[in-house]
């Protein structure tokens, strides 16, 4: 088969490849072909409920005989349905519901679950990366680059691959939990998702598959078709990552906002209800932003781990450009991460008006301003890392005196963003602030001046990005007056528009205050969307100052990259527990009642600990994942670019 | 003087746009952005 494949001609050769290509791509596919068939047709098997009823109902019905089937009222499309599932159990505090050991069930399965997915949320996102990665290195004319986005590619592919076994690992652990510490409820939920079930077992399959095709096949295809062969291999294994997460978002989106069942929750037969609740899709647009986010934060660690471990200038180079670009691509889907969690709010309050409240103005409210301190340091922490990164350009200094205006803002935006409106309060503390809100702080809550703190610092980061980007090249396009004027005033005066709709909501009444946070976000994405190309534009056959001297940042900087990535594995776990927490003493919302003895909303101090611990668990297991990545690795074949030294940022002086 | 023209007109077009897309988006809810100018 090798010695025919080789005497093939070059038009052979490609035919073959596409043919390849495409009954890959089929069989990889046919789990997906599987699932749509499956909804189509109502789920197949009946979920919820034994097999034989359904078959005896429909046996019945074709034969004409006049056995009535019981209708029940889908709870939220509010469409009628056969009612052929079993109701959700109606549970006791008791070993059969609940069996236990002497610990926490709740503790336990909150740990094996959020493990599972962290390390889901890593080998979902890094592939993402590689692909894009791999395809900018397939398309970049400079064979130097290319190559080097090649081997960064590969690098990323390679430490998400053992993560991936340990995804698997904690997975099984997951399951396992449910059914030994909540057998009734996981019963429940695995009849109502039968039909999917399956489906998901299935991909994850096609999935491994085509990772391992992908990751060892590397060396094989590199070159001409086979090639693209295997990009396109790295498309369908990000399909099948992202169909993989959708079906997985669908159940926390039932526990939360269920459909496609009764008041009494038994199935009605459509799956498509069940899979496409009220909160899917906002959950699969914040989930996917927040994987990405999160990905990119664990491989810039990963690559500044690597800088601060490295002995040579080679190996420093490499890695400062790897974390560099890893925080790109994770910052890329942070900016947009705030809108997608507002969208997911104003969806929540669209479905429970009372959930919201729980959430943003009631008992989880304080874990909410905690969030905010997250985000606030996450950008600061973003915009830190760039301003040190300019310090590695020839030219970058010419920024540095006005680093401390970005900082006044960052801040100012951030003091804002944190500061609560409505709080939880003893009744002592009520009467010591003199009512729910405080007198002067309590005017910062408002959603417009809080909306308007984000954006602030949103604009601000995009901003730094500009900067960073013409930190060693000067534009020298005829216009490039015009262009450097208008973009300072376009900047200027959406900062200002921002800050006009933030103190606007104070005169208006609410109802019209809500509708602000649209033109608000809209403004900030102007500043992303229009801006960045603009500067793009103007950048093209720009006269360089200088090389970027990769390695040659501070390694402060690195550290930095470390921080943003523990923000962000923090700030996961503790949403991940909001999110879960909002059902306050229900399995599924309003259908399947939680009546273990933990059916109750943890203090705020505890949640954090078990945040914390998550947290340091995950990091400590994939610093076992990157210790395994260095065991074996072959030298990095990357030119070093490091050249002239150029002076280290000093503090602006004269302003 | 070509920098004092170039920031006044890149102040009204940027004041342009941004005041009308507030009035859009804003009409497009169907809320009132001139509400306290009534």
């Amino acid at each position: 088969m090798g010695r025919l494949f080789i005497q093939m001609t070059r038009g052979k050769k490609k035919l073959f490849a596409a043919m390849a290509l495409m009954v890959m791509g089929g069989l990889l596919l046919l789990p997906i072909f599987l699932s749509v068939t499956a909804v189509a047709s109502g789920g197949g098997a009946p979920a919820g409920g034994p097999p034989a009823d359904v078959v005896a109902a429909q046996k019945e019905g074709a034969e004409g005989e006049e056995k009535k089937v019981e209708m029940g009222r889908d709870v939220y499309y509010k469409t009628e349905g056969p009612a052929i599932g079993m109701p959700a159990p109606i549970t006791a505090d008791n070993e059969t519901f609940y069996p236990r050991y002497n610990f926490e069930s709740r503790v336990l399965l909150w740990v094996a679950n959020q493990q599972h997915l962290y390390y889901g949320s890593f080998v979902l996102a890094v592939p993402i990366f590689c692909m894009c990665i791999e395809f900018a290195g397939m398309v970049s004319k400079d064979k130097a680059m290319a190559k080097k986005y090649d081997q960064l590619a590969y690098d990323f592919i390679k430490i998400s691959l053992t993560a991936y076994s340990l995804t698997a690992i904690l997975g099984g652990i997951l399951i396992f939990t449910f059914l030994t510490l909540y057998p009734a409820f996981f019963g429940y939920l695995s009849g109502i998702f039968r039909p999917v079930m399956h489906i998901y077992a299935l991909m994850f399959v096609a999935e491994s598959g085509t990772l391992y095709i992908y990751y060892y096949g590397w060396d094989k295809m590199r070159e001409g078709v086979m090639k693209w062969v295997h990009l396109s291999m790295s498309v369908i294994l990000n399909v099948i990552g992202t169909v993989l997460m959708f079906l997985a978002n669908s159940w926390i989106g039932f526990m939360m906002s269920p459909a496609g069942v009764d008041e009494q929750g038994r199935y009605l037969g459509n799956i498509w209800h069940v899979l496409h609740t009220a909160l899917w899709n906002p959950l699969n647009v914040h989930r996917i932003l927040g994987n990405m986010a999160f990905g990119g934060g664990v491989v810039a660690a990963y690559a500044a781990y690597r800088f601060l471990s490295s002995k040579t200038d080679e190996e420093r180079a490499h890695y400062d450009w790897m974390g560099y670009i890893a925080m790109s691509l994770g910052v890329a889907f942070l900016i947009p991460l705030p809108f997608a969690g507002y969208w997911l709010m104003r969806e929540v309050y669209a479905y429970r008006q009372q959930m919201g409240i729980t959430l943003m103005g009631g008992l989880l409210a304080w874990l909410f301003i905690i969030q905010a301190t997250m985000i606030g340091i996450l950008f600061l922490t973003t915009n830190y890392y760039l301003w040190q990164a300019l310090g590695r350009m020839t030219g970058g200094e010419r920024f540095q005196k006005y680093i401390k205006y970005l900082v006044f803002i960052l801040v100012c935006g951030l003091l804002v963003f944190i500061t609560p409106h409505t709080i939880v309060m003893t009744p002592a503390e009520l009467k010591a602030m003199g009512g729910q809100q405080h007198p002067v702080l309590g005017n910062y809550g408002v959603m417009s001046a809080k909306n308007g703190g984000i954006n602030a610092i949103i604009m601000t980061t995009i901003l730094s990005f500009i900067w960073y980007q013409r930190g060693n090249r000067v534009p020298t396009v005829s216009w490039a007056k015009f262009g450097n004027i208008f973009m300072g005033c376009f900047f200027v005066i959406g900062q200002l528009n921002n800050i006009w709709l933030a103190c606007y909501g104070y005169f208006i009444p609410a109802n019209v205050r809500i509708g602000l946070s649209v033109p608000q976000v809209a403004g900030t994405l102007s500043c992303l969307l229009l801006m960045t190309p603009l500067n793009l534009a103007m950048l093209k056959g720009a006269r360089p100052l200088g090389p970027i001297q990769w390695g040659k940042i501070a390694p402060r900087s690195q550290y930095a990259l470390i921080m943003l990535a523990t923000a962000f594995t923090w700030m996961m776990g503790l949403m991940g527990y909001i999110r879960s927490s909002v059902r306050l003493f229900w399995h599924v919302n309003e259908v399947m009642r939680d009546n273990s003895p933990w059916a109750y909303t943890h203090t705020i101090g505890f949640a954090a600990n078990v945040i914390s611990f998550n947290v340091l668990f995950f990091w400590i297991s994939i610093m076992f994942v990157f210790w395994l990545g260095t065991l074996g690795a072959k030298k990095v074949p990357v030119p070093s670019t490091a050249g002239q030294p150029v002076p280290s940022p000093q503090p602006a002086t004269g302003h | 003087m070509q920098t004092i023209l170039y920031v006044i007109v890149s102040l009204v077009i940027c004041f342009v746009y941004f005041q009308t897309l507030d009035y859009i988006l804003m009409d497009a809810q169907g809320l009132d952005y001139f509400y306290m100018f009534r």
